[in-house]
């Protein structure tokens, strides 16, 4: 590497002031939204544990009463915002950030902080990661036609390779550069901001310094695939016009419409159920209120798989079998039903992650909330753990009204703190982060054939 | 023909000729299609759910009203009141099953709006406070958080770009080839020569552009006849969007730049208005406008739950002395069911977490009027809602569903609380040895939801002023080129 030339070429950049002032107005831009994005996540990350707080004490001091209106009355489970969220939001704002942990329902999550959000938010693009994606990549274009296509235009392309210097280190100077600044301005900044902002919080972590460090290799790689495609049509296209209109066209399409065409490519091709088709068949098949006919059946299965006759000759509560015999059956529509939904949503969600091989802003924003932890996969997760303590917590509280009563017309005895306090505060931990980025290698081979087409490219150099 | 006519048949020629051009339209015209189609396609999977939950709802009924009949028969145990679709009181609490509607229109595929985020089927319960509970049909979040591919976007952020691309290198050729100077040496003003190029770009891209949005609606199955108003509306408004943006176009280029530095203050431009503007103003409106976050109405509703709980029988206690009717049956109090508590119990919750709730759509209301004043200062937003409400996608319009859905609310608490606590009062006597209760029958008397949409008067009338304004600054912008195209450039 030669410094002395790599500082030339950053001299020549820091010169241009158009686009130098246009490229700080970008990060000013960035660190802005990621102030606001931060802001927004210690907001509702200080109301999330205010209520988590609230609902344990609720929970557990919520009186002697029947265990099946407490497992009616529960908890509601919140969502913990990712650590790094600031970089990335990605699909928090748009799924629940809390979940009423109900007998006899699986329920939706509530509260989208967008449900609530003026059409304004939504246009916005505030946050890093997409003006990084969709943004950035115009600047990196217009510096790479000034490196190479203005250069060349200038005639001062033709002097620098008439010295001698090899064109493949010429241009990877140039690139150097390119990627160098893009770096220094636009990811350094957040990089730190979301390094600060972990340790404010407390979330540093060994998993949270590798997913920053991953999410920022990420994105520098990202800038060079951008810079090497900017160079490689700068130096195809002979004409500075035609190399301009293409490059323009090239962000059009690659960064500005293929991801929203892919998003909508996937779900129209491979389309979920409606939500209406899904409650439906939680209606019909787990029915939370049972008919005087499915209780009849209930009560002759139970009696068969206790082997009496009699109600009374049962060795657990009627009642309490009951529920609890509905409940378990919820379980198995639960999962096949919301399960096969949501597996549903994984698969679109894979399928997209594979369409980074058509642009590399699909595979990024398909890999920066996986490398931050605010993906679909993540909140699967969530809600999957917020479901198995729901059932743990309905189950402890059938079991309890399921005890046999002490004598015959005796009544139940009421559950009180001591039972209460046998259900565990709600926590949920996120996946590893090794079973997230599946956009990864699309990535990776966007880097490769940009390193080995460029290298074709410069070969044919014509100054 | 004069020569100025003469030389506008000859540009319009060229653009005719030009190959780059054809295929900028041409893409854009491929985006539009899908991005209509795909609306529609959103839009038609939500009327089918609202078709089959219609049907459902129906289906349901008549199952109830079935099993009501089948309960008639005697038994020596009576049926719980939960299990009895001919108790009232279980009625309204177990088997009232009622949904409402907010159907599209049928300019729905010009833009999804919120309709990807808002639900357009709502169930109606009688205990649920406020009338509307927050649920929604669930999209996939990751579709949702880069943004639908539909038309509205298309048109508010793609069909910009390629104006901009087209102008930027079209009017600059002579420019960076050295050849101004030999034009600059013919007989003719430099307002007038690059008047006419513009003009002449211009005409085919309104003329396209036009073609394209009804070519885009008539694939997605948009019915002209069913949408006459909203349809020349949207005509109108997305035309003079393109206007500006010609406008815009036309006063950069006025000012003699390469296409290099025309394309590139062009792009500032387009970041400017269609991104930082609204990245700015959504951070000034959640600055200034703030609100506590909706989570802690989570908090409230259980605070207040528990409180009237708590509470319950002195509010029942003064729900009966406060009416002349039940005060004389006291007595019964501590014998109602659940679902007859509630009748008591809801008004009482609302009324409880009435301030809350206005404070709610306080800041909701101002927050989107912000958002429309900011659509003055961000084209891209204020077409973007103006298209969807022409296309009946808007937040405004789930409002009016919003309010219309509490009224329904309100009328069905009438009919079944006023019956249910007339039991209280006069409670109707159960047939000997009946296995149900038998105090309700009126299933057909159950009103049905139905919307009442705002005429298409009164949504072209509402994008008039987003229309008038874009028209304003493009005569604007044009008077600014014209104003830099008095002379040549100093440096030819």
């Amino acid at each position: 590497m030669n410094w002395r030339l790599l500082l030339l070429e950053f001299t020549l950049l820091r010169r241009e002031r158009r686009v130098w002032w246009s490229l700080v107005a970008l990060a000013l831009l960035v660190v802005g939204a990621c102030l606001v994005t931060a802001q927004e996540q210690i907001r509702g990350s200080a109301a999330k544990a205010d209520i988590a707080a609230a609902e344990r004490q609720r929970w557990l001091g919520q009186g002697v009463k029947d265990p099946h209106s407490a497992a009616h009355y529960s908890i509601y489970a919140l969502k913990t915002s990712p650590a790094l969220s600031l970089l990335d939001p990605g699909v928090d704002p748009y799924v629940g950030q809390a979940v009423w942990l109900e007998a006899h329902h699986q329920n939706d999550g509530l509260y989208r902080t967008q449900d609530e959000a003026p059409v304004l938010q939504r246009e916005g693009l505030a946050n890093p990661a997409a003006l990084l994606i969709s943004i950035a990549p115009l600047f990196a274009f217009l510096l790479a036609f000034r490196a190479v296509a203005l250069e060349r235009e200038r005639g001062t392309l033709r002097l620098a390779l008439g010295v001698g210097t090899a064109p493949l280190r010429l241009i990877a100077l140039k690139a150097t550069a390119c990627v160098g600044v893009l770096v220094l301005l636009l990811i350094v900044p957040v990089g730190l901001l979301g390094a600060a902002f972990c340790v404010r919080e407390g979330t540093f972590s060994t998993d949270t310094t590798l997913r920053l460090a991953l999410w920022c290799m990420a994105m520098t790689v990202y800038f060079v695939i951008v810079v090497m495609i900017g160079m490689i049509v700068a130096a195809r296209i002979t004409h500075g016009r035609a190399a301009l209109a293409t490059l323009f066209g090239l962000w059009t399409v690659l960064v500005l419409a293929l991801p929203r065409w892919a998003s909508d490519a996937v779900a129209v091709s491979w389309p979920l159920p409606s939500t209406q088709s899904v409650q439906q068949a939680l209606q019909e098949r787990a029915p939370a209120y049972w008919s005087a006919e499915q209780g009849a059946s209930q009560h002759a299965a139970l009696l068969a798989r206790h082997g009496v006759q009699r109600k009374e000759d049962l060795p657990v509560d009627l009642r309490g079998a009951e529920l609890d015999m509905a409940e378990r059956h919820s379980h198995d529509v639960f999962d096949e039903v919301l399960g096969g939904f949501y597996d549903q949503v994984s698969e679109q969600d894979l399928v997209h992650s594979l369409l980074g091989w058509i642009s590399p802003a699909i595979a990024m924003q398909s890999l920066s909330p996986a490398l931050v932890g605010s993906d679909f996969a993540h909140h699967r997760e969530f809600i999957d753990t917020a479901e198995r303590y729901r059932r743990d917590l309905v189950n402890r509280m059938n079991a309890a009204v399921m005890k046999p009563v002490a004598s015959a017309g005796a009544a139940q005895p009421a559950g009180d703190a001591a039972l209460w306090s046998q259900v565990p505060e709600f926590r949920h931990s996120r996946p590893a982060l090794w079973t997230a980025p599946t956009a990864l290698p699309a990535l990776v081979t966007w880097l490769v054939a940009g390193v080995l087409l460029l290298a074709v490219t410069l070969r044919r150099l014509r100054p | 023909m004069n020569r100025w006519g003469a030389l506008l048949v000859w540009e319009l020629r060229q653009f005719a000729g030009n190959p780059v051009a054809w295929i900028v339209l041409g893409l854009l015209a491929a985006a539009m299609a899908w991005g209509a189609c795909s609306g529609a396609s959103l839009h038609r999977a939500q009327s089918q759910a609202l078709a089959v939950e219609s049907q459902a709802d129906a289906a349901w009924l008549a199952s109830v009203k079935e099993r009501a009949q089948q309960y008639t028969r005697p038994s020596a145990e009576p049926l719980p009141y939960w299990q009895d679709p001919g108790d009232v009181a279980g009625f309204s609490r177990y088997f009232l099953r009622r949904h409402a509607f907010k159907p599209h229109l049928p300019l729905s595929p010009l833009a999804v709006g919120v309709s990807d985020l808002q639900p357009s089927r709502v169930p109606v319960k009688l205990e649920t406070l406020f009338g509307i509970a927050p649920v929604y049909d669930f999209e996939p979040p990751r579709v949702l958080m880069s943004g639908r591919f539909d038309l509205g976007f298309v048109i508010a952020f793609v069909m910009p770009v390629a104006i901009v691309l087209l102008i930027g290198l079209l009017t600059t050729f002579e420019r960076d080839r050295g050849m101004l100077r030999l034009v600059a040496a013919q007989p003719i003003s430099p307002r007038r020569w690059l008047g006419i190029r513009v003009c002449s770009i211009a005409a085919w891209l309104l003329l396209v552009i036009a073609l394209m949005l009804g070519g885009a609606l008539w694939l997605a199955g948009v019915d002209p006849a069913a949408a006459p108003v909203e349809l020349a509306s949207a005509m109108a408004l997305v035309l003079v969007y393109a206007l500006f943006w010609v406008a815009l176009s036309f006063a950069v280029v006025a000012a003699w730049p390469t296409a290099a530095g025309a394309l590139g203050t062009l792009a500032a431009i387009w970041i400017l208005l269609c991104l930082c503007v609204p990245l700015l103003g959504s951070a000034i409106v959640l600055g200034t406008v703030r609100a506590p976050s909706a989570l802690y109405r989570i908090d409230a509703l259980r605070r207040v739950t528990d409180a009237v709980e708590a509470e319950r029988q002195a509010v029942l206690a003064a729900a009966f002395a406060g009416r002349a009717d039940l005060a004389p049956h006291a007595g019964q109090i501590g014998r109602l069911d659940y679902a007859t508590r509630q009748t008591f119990l809801v008004p009482e919750r609302e009324r409880r977490l009435a301030a809350q709730q206005h404070a709610v759509l306080n800041v909701k209301e101002t927050r989107e009027r912000a958002t429309t004043l900011l659509g003055f200062v961000s084209p891209s937003l204020g077409v973007q809602s103006a298209l969807a409400t022409l296309a009946g996608t808007d937040m405004q319009r789930h409002r009016r569903f919003e309010k219309q859905v509490r009224d329904f609310q309100l009328h069905l608490r009438d009919f079944f609380f006023s019956r249910i606590q007339q039991q209280i009062v006069a409670p109707t006597p159960r047939p000997p040895g009946s296995y149900s209760r038998q105090n309700f029958s009126e299933f057909d008397a159950i009103a049905h939801f139905r919307f009442q949409d705002a005429s298409a008067a009164s949504r072209a009338t509402a994008v008039l002023p987003v229309t008038l304004w874009l028209l304003a600054l493009s005569v604007g912008l044009v008077g600014i080129a014209a104003r830099r195209l008095r002379r040549w450039p100093a440096d030819l």
